[in-house]
């Protein structure tokens, strides 16, 4: 998954019309991304230049930002450590921690549960 | 100037309020307007965290509006009717942040976050509004691919560009509007490419001439898009979205002008990196339909629709619908509904007597006829034909959640499945969170188009309650104070419980 | 088609599929009708394979003691219903039918019906829980090593989703789960593939009967010729009875379900406890369940339901709370008066044989059920016997007023009408 780099600044913000919020910094997958008050994750990665936000479960097939109203749950990421959270609908807020999510993602801290059942 | 309350609703506590609108888009703004105006005091819920809805959605409140032509048009019509909210009067209860999950009879459960509640509402004003209608085709689950409905709202309220280089493709002035926004956001439109056609007969003409605004509006986008050099095709539509992990290139071309069935041996290459799909809107019906009203399939308003009367009332005596979720019809007729809505419940409630209902009702019913011209003209052009099913392969995803393939829908009807139902239990379509929103419309069609019938025939996935994502903690918070939810026994009498 | 069927099965849920497999596999000519109808309970069904659980009054069973006990209506020493040893031996024989069954069927249907050995769990919140178990355990003497008590340290070890609030739990080895739906499927697949006939989106619309004996079905636009009909029409059975003049005294009993989004592994066995039960299935997501409610067919859902299982299930995996509610729906048990199915022939009437009433059960006694409907058809010694399950038993047992599982709902009703909303409340 691509951010911007240091040497490869990428900014897909509109400037005119509208002045932003308060910057502030998130956090995804490890790696700082800026963003402004009062926009969605969603928008914040998007401005990125990230537009893949999780693979799907079945084929791991790369989705992102597909409806924009929160109805179609294609945006949805690890943020905070819960998983299926739809980032169009989700602020930034300083420091949020957002991953890329893998299928239905995976709990904080719980160890695989693995012993799930082999067919009787 | 109004008291807008904005916290949240008491969580826990059983409210009865005399009327309550869902929905704070055009259509619920103009219900509870014109409700307080007739004395009738009235809450306002919606889901968002500012009133609007999708056409007229604002932008986050931390933005500051430095010029907010730059915003649109649509941007100033909401500016209005949020002025025309405020004064109104005290009577006008606004709730953002808020979602109905639920509707029993009159009772309307809510969720907000982590907090719940229910609503007992005399009488109830749904403005749900609609969403962007799915049309499935190879590589449309690629990031890159987005709704208009999405788009616009990145570009308008986020001021984002989400691409570089665009393809706009789908049908109706949407997508005009929407090419141009994008393109004064700095993307590089390659084209616009609608899959109807416009009839400039004289007749369709002086049916939009009624409306001389929405007229300037269509010139002045087209003529910008022209200006832009912003090439705009007809009878053309997008064939597949080509990538590795995102959108990198499309391929379009002609369809045939009656049946918009592709004509593939004419399909074109562009590589672009941004692909927005706009064929019309679905109306949201899971509210209408969890309160028992009689809805019909109309084609021309996007889909199931509720029956309502000239007044907007459902078959359910007391429950008005109103706006794109009634029925897809845009912004200016949902403003007009609404009012004639909100009149209508103050004139019910006692408040208005039935002549100065009328005499209040006449103007938003006169710019409802002449809207309806307009909307012929519109729906002449715009209205889906069968050949859009042809567009997906069997490959092609049907449904988005479950990833449910069409040959694998195929492989259900072959199997004996004969409607949405038994399709969804063989397959999972229709099981993911979204539960059938994206998959249910299209596969309708085609599975309609398949057996040779209408695709009312194919039935509904039933909406069930949360109409809305609410987590189990939230839901269990709903603090009954009565158990006695009405099935086959009597509501109780409205006690004095919250 | 004119060509006589051997056996006509009305209604093609996970009865009548496992019927219609059986009798097909079997070599029989066989016709399946079915009209899907709102609400019926296979695809509503958690699809719990609970023998044990079912028989000692777990998942549902305690749910509904509790609230009996909160309203008054039961005494609470007494601890839920239990079901006599001829259905816990049922049970358990058609429970050790899944494996082969779930094996034959991929390769007749080439379908998984998502059989996974899961065990039940039940939680133990108090003392009344802690006794209930106990005394299961010692009623059981020869069940002894598929009850494992755990204490609250193992328990939490084993499932570490679980709330730290508990006495203990007690699992029930065996009691495992399917996905209930896809085994209806399969199952009719499976008969199709041994040359049955599906009528789907069929209605029957009546019996014929001549001198004593079925002689044909007859749906909207075909008379099917047959010398057998079975009815295994569920919650709709009584319906299907009349047609040939019997009383079938099924009637629907409502549960609602609450179903979580998708999630990764949380919990490995299914749980019950006495304010829901909890099953994770194989896609991922949990099923949250259920109610036992009188209300006629209304397939409707409820406030009172979804708050109350919502609670109960953030009350025993707390991780619960910020899960999404993805939907939430209800089915109608086919409840019998005593709780057991009805199975087999009727005095008097030549070729109709029941095998509905299955009530909370149906997904796990399905294959006994099938197969023991078979042997009937053939004249043979069914697999297990059929006596205790056979219609005249409640024409026997008329003088004691009939259903006491019905009254105890009524009185329930009754409490909660008038005040019993302390114990719902409780309950969360």
């Amino acid at each position: 998954m691509k951010h911007q780099q240091a040497s490869e600044p990428m900014d897909r913000r509109v400037e005119d019309g509208l002045q932003r919020g308060r910057p502030v910094e998130i956090v995804v997958d490890g790696l700082p991304v800026p963003a402004f008050e009062g926009e969605s994750v969603a928008a914040a990665l998007l401005a990125a230049g990230t537009r893949v936000l999780r693979t799907t479960a079945r084929h791991g097939a790369p989705r992102g930002l597909y409806c924009g109203i929160g109805l179609c749950f294609e945006c949805v990421m690890i943020v905070d450590r819960r998983p299926n959270v739809r980032t169009c609908q989700t602020p930034v807020r300083d420091g949020m921690q957002v991953e890329t999510q893998q299928g239905e993602g995976r709990w904080p801290d719980a160890a695989s549960r693995s012993c799930r059942r082999a067919g009787a | 100037m109004a008291r807008r309350r904005v916290e949240v609703l008491p969580a826990g506590r059983r409210m009865r309020v005399p009327l309550l609108v869902v929905g704070g888009g055009p259509a619920g703004m103009a219900a509870a307007i014109e409700a307080a105006r007739g004395g009738l005091a009235c809450t306002l819920l919606d889901e968002g965290p500012r009133l609007g809805g999708q056409i007229y959605r604002q932008p986050p409140a931390s933005f500051r509006v430095r010029d907010a032509r730059a915003l649109g048009r649509d941007h100033g019509r909401g500016a209005a009717l949020r002025a025309e909210l405020a004064a109104a009067g005290a009577g006008i209860d606004a709730r953002p942040g808020t979602s109905v999950v639920g509707i029993w009879g009159r009772d309307v459960a809510w969720v907000a976050g982590d907090a719940s509640g229910t609503i007992t509402a005399e009488q109830l004003v749904l403005a749900t509004g609609a969403y962007d209608r799915p049309v499935p085709f190879p590589g449309w689950t690629l990031p890159g691919v987005l709704t208009a409905g999405g788009a616009q709202g990145l570009v308008k309220t986020m001021r984002v560009a989400p691409g570089r280089r665009a393809l706009v493709a789908g049908t109706g002035p949407l997508l005009l509007v929407v090419a141009n926004q994008l393109h004064q956001a700095g993307v590089e439109v390659v084209a616009v490419v609608e899959a109807g056609r416009p009839s400039w007969s004289p007749r369709a003409l002086g049916k939009v001439w009624g409306e001389p605004g929405l007229l300037k509006d269509a010139w002045d986008h087209w003529r910008a898009l022209r200006r832009a050099g912003i090439p705009l095709r007809f009878n053309q539509t997008v064939f597949a979205a080509h990538g590795a992990r995102e959108v990198e290139a499309v391929t379009h071309g002609p369809v045939d002008p009656e049946t918009w069935s592709p004509i593939r041996e004419r399909a074109r290459r562009v590589d672009v990196d941004l692909l927005v799909v706009g064929f019309g809107f679905v109306p949201n019906t899971e509210l209408t339909a969890l309160a028992g009203c009689r809805h019909r399939y109309v084609h021309e308003l996007g889909g199931w629709t509720p029956v309502r009367t000239a007044r907007m009332e459902t078959t359910v005596p007391g429950v008005f619908a109103a706006g794109d979720g009634a029925g897809v019809a845009g912004a200016l007729v949902a403003v007009e509904e609404g009012r004639i809505a909100g009149i209508t419940a103050a004139e019910q409630a006692g408040l208005l007597g039935s002549a100065e209902a009328e005499r209040r009702r006449a103007p938003p019913a006169a710019r409802l006829r002449s809207l309806a011209r307009v909307r012929e003209v519109l729906d002449e052009i715009s209205r889906l034909r069968p050949g859009l099913t042809e567009l997906a392969t069997p490959e092609t995803v049907a449904c988005r959640c479950e990833e449910v393939s069409i040959a694998e829908v195929d492989g259900a009807l072959a199997h004996g499945a004969r409607d949405l139902q038994a399709i969804k239990l063989m397959t999972r379509l229709g099981m993911g969170p979204c539960q059938g929103r994206n998959c249910a419309p299209s596969m309708a069609l085609h599975v309609a188009h398949a057996a040779g019938e209408g695709p009312e025939a194919m039935g509904r996935i039933n909406p069930r309650p949360p109409i809305k994502p609410a987590t189990v903690g939230a839901l269990a918070n709903l603090n009954l104070h009565r158990i006695g939810d009405a099935q086959g026994r009597a509501a109780q009498p409205a006690g004095s419980q919250g | 088609m004119s060509r006589a069927a051997d056996v006509v099965v009305v209604g093609g849920g996970v009865i009548g599929g496992a019927v219609a497999y059986y009798a097909a596999r079997r070599g029989l000519r066989v016709t399946l009708v079915d009209q899907p109808k709102p609400g019926r309970a296979t695809s509503a069904s958690a699809g719990g394979l609970w023998p044990l659980g079912e028989s000692a009054g777990l998942g549902c069973g305690v749910i509904f003691h509790k609230a009996m006990v909160a309203s008054g209506a039961a005494a609470a020493g007494q601890g839920p219903e239990q079901l006599p040893q001829s259905f816990l031996d049922f049970a358990i024989r058609s429970n050790g039918m899944f494996p082969r069954l779930s094996e034959e069927l991929r390769e007749a249907a080439g379908m998984d019906i998502e059989l996974e050995a899961t065990s039940l769990l039940f939680l133990m919140y108090d003392e009344g829980d802690e006794a209930f178990a106990r005394a299961l355990r010692q009623s059981w003497p020869g069940r002894r090593s598929q009850l494992e008590w755990l204490t609250p340290e193992a328990a939490a070890g084993a499932e570490p989703a679980l709330t730290r609030e508990l006495r203990g739990a007690l699992r029930f080895h065996g009691d495992d789960q399917v996905n209930p739906y896809r085994t209806a499927d399969a199952l009719r697949a499976g008969a199709r593939r041994h040359g049955a006939r599906l009528l789907s989106h069929t209605e029957v619309t009546g019996i014929e009967v001549e001198r004593g004996r079925v002689v044909a079905v007859r749906t909207r636009s075909e008379r099917l010729p047959t010398g057998i009909v079975v009815n295994a029409a569920g919650a709709w059975a009584g319906q299907v009875a009349e047609m040939v003049g019997v009383e079938v005294p099924v009637r629907p009993v409502r549960g609602q379900i609450v179903c979580t989004a998708t999630l990764p592994p949380l919990l490995a066995a299914c749980v019950s406890t006495t304010d829901c039960y909890l099953a994770q299935k194989q896609h991922g997501e949990v099923i949250i369940g259920s109610t036992t409610e009188e209300v006629g067919f209304d397939s409707g859902v409820t406030l009172t339901a979804i708050q109350t299982l919502c609670a109960g299930a953030v009350r025993a995996v707390p991780a619960l709370a910020d899960v999404e509610v993805k939907r939430v729906w209800s089915g109608f048990r086919p409840g019998s008066p005593d709780e057991l199915p009805v199975l087999g022939p009727v005095d008097g009437l030549e070729g109709y044989l029941n095998a509905c009433g299955h009530f909370r059960t149906g997904v796990l006694t399905a294959p006994l059920t099938g197969l023991m409907l078979v042997e009937l058809m053939m004249g043979e010694q069914p697999s297990y016997p059929v006596e205790p399950f056979l219609l005249s038993r409640f024409a026997r047992a008329a003088e004691r007023g009939g259903g006491l599982a019905r009254r105890q709902v009524e009185q329930v009703e009754e409490a909660e009408e008038v005040g019993g909303r302390e114990g719902v409340r409780r309950r969360g």
